[in-house]
């Protein structure tokens, strides 16, 4: 039912040519607020005119927001979905606006069913709007909402039920829940329905003053490759990302650790 | 919990975490501290991904500068990245006559 | 009637012209002998940069450092010619300049890395160096000698002056030391100039050594230059960006034509090229969090 994609990189402007030649990436994904459609750059035409899948990923549509949802950035969505020929689109179970303030990050839900209404509402919208699968990822929270009923794996089990939508597991987030919230991964991993994921996030991070903070600016900590070992043991997933959106590492090392994420999703 | 209370329970959050509001009952303060720092922290970054003349010629005062600048200049919803951008650098040479020859000589 | 000063007046315009002319003459041929004398006193050889300096300038040495970090992969440049460092810092000092320059989120251009390198502590140490071992003259060593030949002109410009004066006052003809005074005048503004500039040039001893470099990496097989100049950075420091052996990132490297381009650095790419022909992908990545003036100005990062 998911596509296979394999294994795959964050596409950024700064790497392009260096993803265009590195050994190992069936395919990409692009932040979809840093395109548009109608000028998408001439290296990732290049990489889908060589049949490389190209999935868009928004950061910015708060569909966890309780304000009315912004159409017009799922139509943004939407358009580069088409554009690139994606098989599936995506965005972050989180809320990114409120109160006319705009955090510029992802922020957490609280996992009550009355949260959980206004998600599938704004969901149901959005797959209305975006004419291939919509996947939605966890993210990584520093703090909880005090009214939390659901765990994280049964808020994402009920939001897949009600709105058919498929699931990006980010295991780096997972391992920053259970460090910074204290999630336990094996009881997400053990309650995620596994046939609606779609894929995998893996990246890297860092742990300062006692807490984790998901940088995206530094290698994958092996506690986290062991943790998409445990996610293997569960199901075999139709593709795992790497996400580096800082600090580069030189190309050997990004091929070093593309590879080291094939070999934990083959053993 | 109703759409508007939740509404205004995610509008109380963004507000103490982006401009210093009293805490919305319930939440563990210090965590509260550690989520407004990493909200502020990638601001940072992003004005000094989409400045960085700017940034480079603040050098270490950048920091201080657009913290103070985005405790009292919050972005809205309606501004755009570049335009906040533009605002802040607006800010820092009305703020800097000085500073702001050398870095519009640069 | 007495002489001025015991002299008459064409045995001193005689004596005034000779002594013009030893001046000049000294002026003139004594750096070119002082530059062969020069050649000898160290038998150290040049490296790439010291070549890539003699070839094209600081320019071409940091050309010469991009490509070289390129090639060892510790520098990254994307298709729209933003460079930026990647992995750990190098240990050469101009490349070490030329990585740092490229760090930070938003990297730089050829152009800019070619400015700040041009500023770098660096570049005037490879320069001192270059001097040390005779391959590029410097505006300092020779300025001793420039202020003695200014010295002797303004000497001269006295003395002709005064004696003018005199012989004007006595009525005496002063037609032609007139001209010699104008001579003399000129002369000395040069050695002004000639002793206030300070330009670096390349002594005979560095041209050969650039010219040996460049047979032997036309002819292999000169076994030790070759080495020297084997790989990118050497086919950079002899021939430009242009020679970079990997067509896709030489074109990538090569700052593109700018009408108005001044020797100054270009700002880095990254943020800024929104307006610019490619795409707003050039905006920010997933960690800058929001877009580049899209529709959706806001927006969180990716990984929460």
């Amino acid at each position: 039912m998911v596509d296979r994609l394999g294994v795959g990189i964050g596409w950024r402007t700064e790497l392009d040519l260096s993803i265009a030649r590195l050994p190992g990436v069936d395919w990409v994904e692009v932040v979809a607020e840093n395109l548009h459609a109608p000028h998408l750059p001439e290296s990732l035409l290049a990489l889908r005119q060589r049949g490389m899948p190209v999935l868009p990923h928004a950061v910015s549509l708060s569909l966890g927001g309780a304000e009315p949802l912004d159409t017009q950035r799922v139509e943004h969505l939407a358009e580069l979905a088409r554009a690139l020929d994606a098989p599936l689109a995506s965005d972050h179970v989180c809320f990114v606006r409120a109160g006319g303030l705009d955090s510029g990050h992802l922020m957490p839900l609280p996992r009550t069913p009355e949260a959980l209404d206004v998600l599938v509402a704004n969901v149901r919208l959005a797959q209305s709007i975006v004419d291939v699968p919509l996947a939605l990822e966890n993210i990584a929270a520093v703090l909880e909402w005090p009214e939390n009923t659901l765990s994280e794996e049964q808020f994402l089990t009920e939001l897949t039920e009600r709105t058919g939508c498929l699931l990006i597991v980010d295991v780096a987030n997972l391992y920053a829940n259970a460090r910074n919230v204290g999630t336990d991964p094996a009881a997400f991993l053990d309650g995620i329905p596994w046939e609606r994921l779609a894929y995998v996030h893996m990246a890297g991070g860092v742990e300062r003053d006692g807490v984790y903070h998901d940088t995206h600016a530094h290698p994958v900590l092996p506690e986290v490759l062991d943790l998409l070992a445990e996610l293997r043991h569960r199901t075999d997933p139709p593709g795992v990302l790497l996400e580096r959106d800082d600090d580069y590492p030189t190309d050997t090392e990004l091929a070093a650790e593309l590879a080291a994420l094939r070999a934990t999703v083959t053993a | 919990m109703s759409r508007e209370e939740l509404a205004a329970r995610q509008a109380a959050l963004l507000d103490a975490l982006l401009t210093g509001a009293p805490p919305p009952p319930g939440f563990a303060p210090e965590r509260l501290r550690v989520e407004a720092d990493v909200l502020l922290a990638k601001r940072r970054r992003l004005m000094a991904y989409l400045r960085p003349n700017l940034a480079e010629s603040l050098g270490e005062r950048f920091a201080p500068l657009f913290d103070a600048y985005a405790a009292t200049h919050p972005k809205t919803d309606t501004i755009r990245a570049r335009e906040y951008a533009d605002a802040f650098a607006t800010w820092v040479a009305d703020r800097e006559p000085a500073k702001r020859r050398r870095w519009f000589r640069n | 009637m007495n002489e001025t000063w015991g002299i008459s007046g064409p045995q001193f315009l005689a004596w005034y012209g000779i002594v013009l002319a030893v001046v000049l003459m000294v002026q003139v041929v004594w750096p070119r002998v002082a530059r062969t004398r020069a050649v000898e006193h160290t038998g150290e050889l040049p490296d790439v940069y010291h070549l890539a300096y003699l070839a094209g300038g600081p320019e071409r040495v940091a050309d010469t450092a991009i490509a070289a970090l390129v090639d060892r992969g510790l520098l990254r440049v994307n298709s729209e010619g933003l460079v930026t460092a990647a992995g750990k810092r190098p240990w050469h000092k101009i490349e070490r300049s030329v990585h740092e320059g490229a760090k930070g989120a938003t990297g730089g251009t050829t152009r800019s890395l070619r400015a700040k390198a041009a500023r770098s502590k660096a570049m005037s140490d490879l320069e001192t160096e270059m001097q040390r071992t005779g391959l590029l003259t410097s505006g300092s060593e020779a300025r001793p000698f420039h202020t003695t030949v200014l010295l002797a002109y303004l000497v001269l410009l006295v003395v002709g002056a005064v004696r003018f004066v005199t012989g004007a006052a006595n009525d005496r003809p002063v037609g032609w030391l007139f001209l010699l005074l104008v001579v003399a005048l000129v002369l000395t503004i040069v050695a002004g100039v000639v002793r206030s500039r300070k330009r670096v040039r390349i002594t005979p001893r560095g041209r050969g050594a650039l010219t040996r470099a460049r047979s032997s990496s036309s002819t292999q097989g000169a076994a030790q230059p070759a080495l020297l100049l084997a790989g990118a950075a050497g086919a950079v420091a002899l021939g430009g960006l242009a020679m970079y052996p990997d067509d896709e990132l030489s074109a990538a490297l090569i700052p593109p034509f700018q009408p108005f381009a001044g020797s100054g650095g270009g700002s880095p790419g990254g943020g800024s090229s929104c307006s610019s022909s490619s795409s707003c992908s050039s905006g920010s990545s997933c960690s800058s969090g929001s877009s580049c003036g899209s529709s959706c100005g806001g927006g969180g990062g990716c990984g929460g």
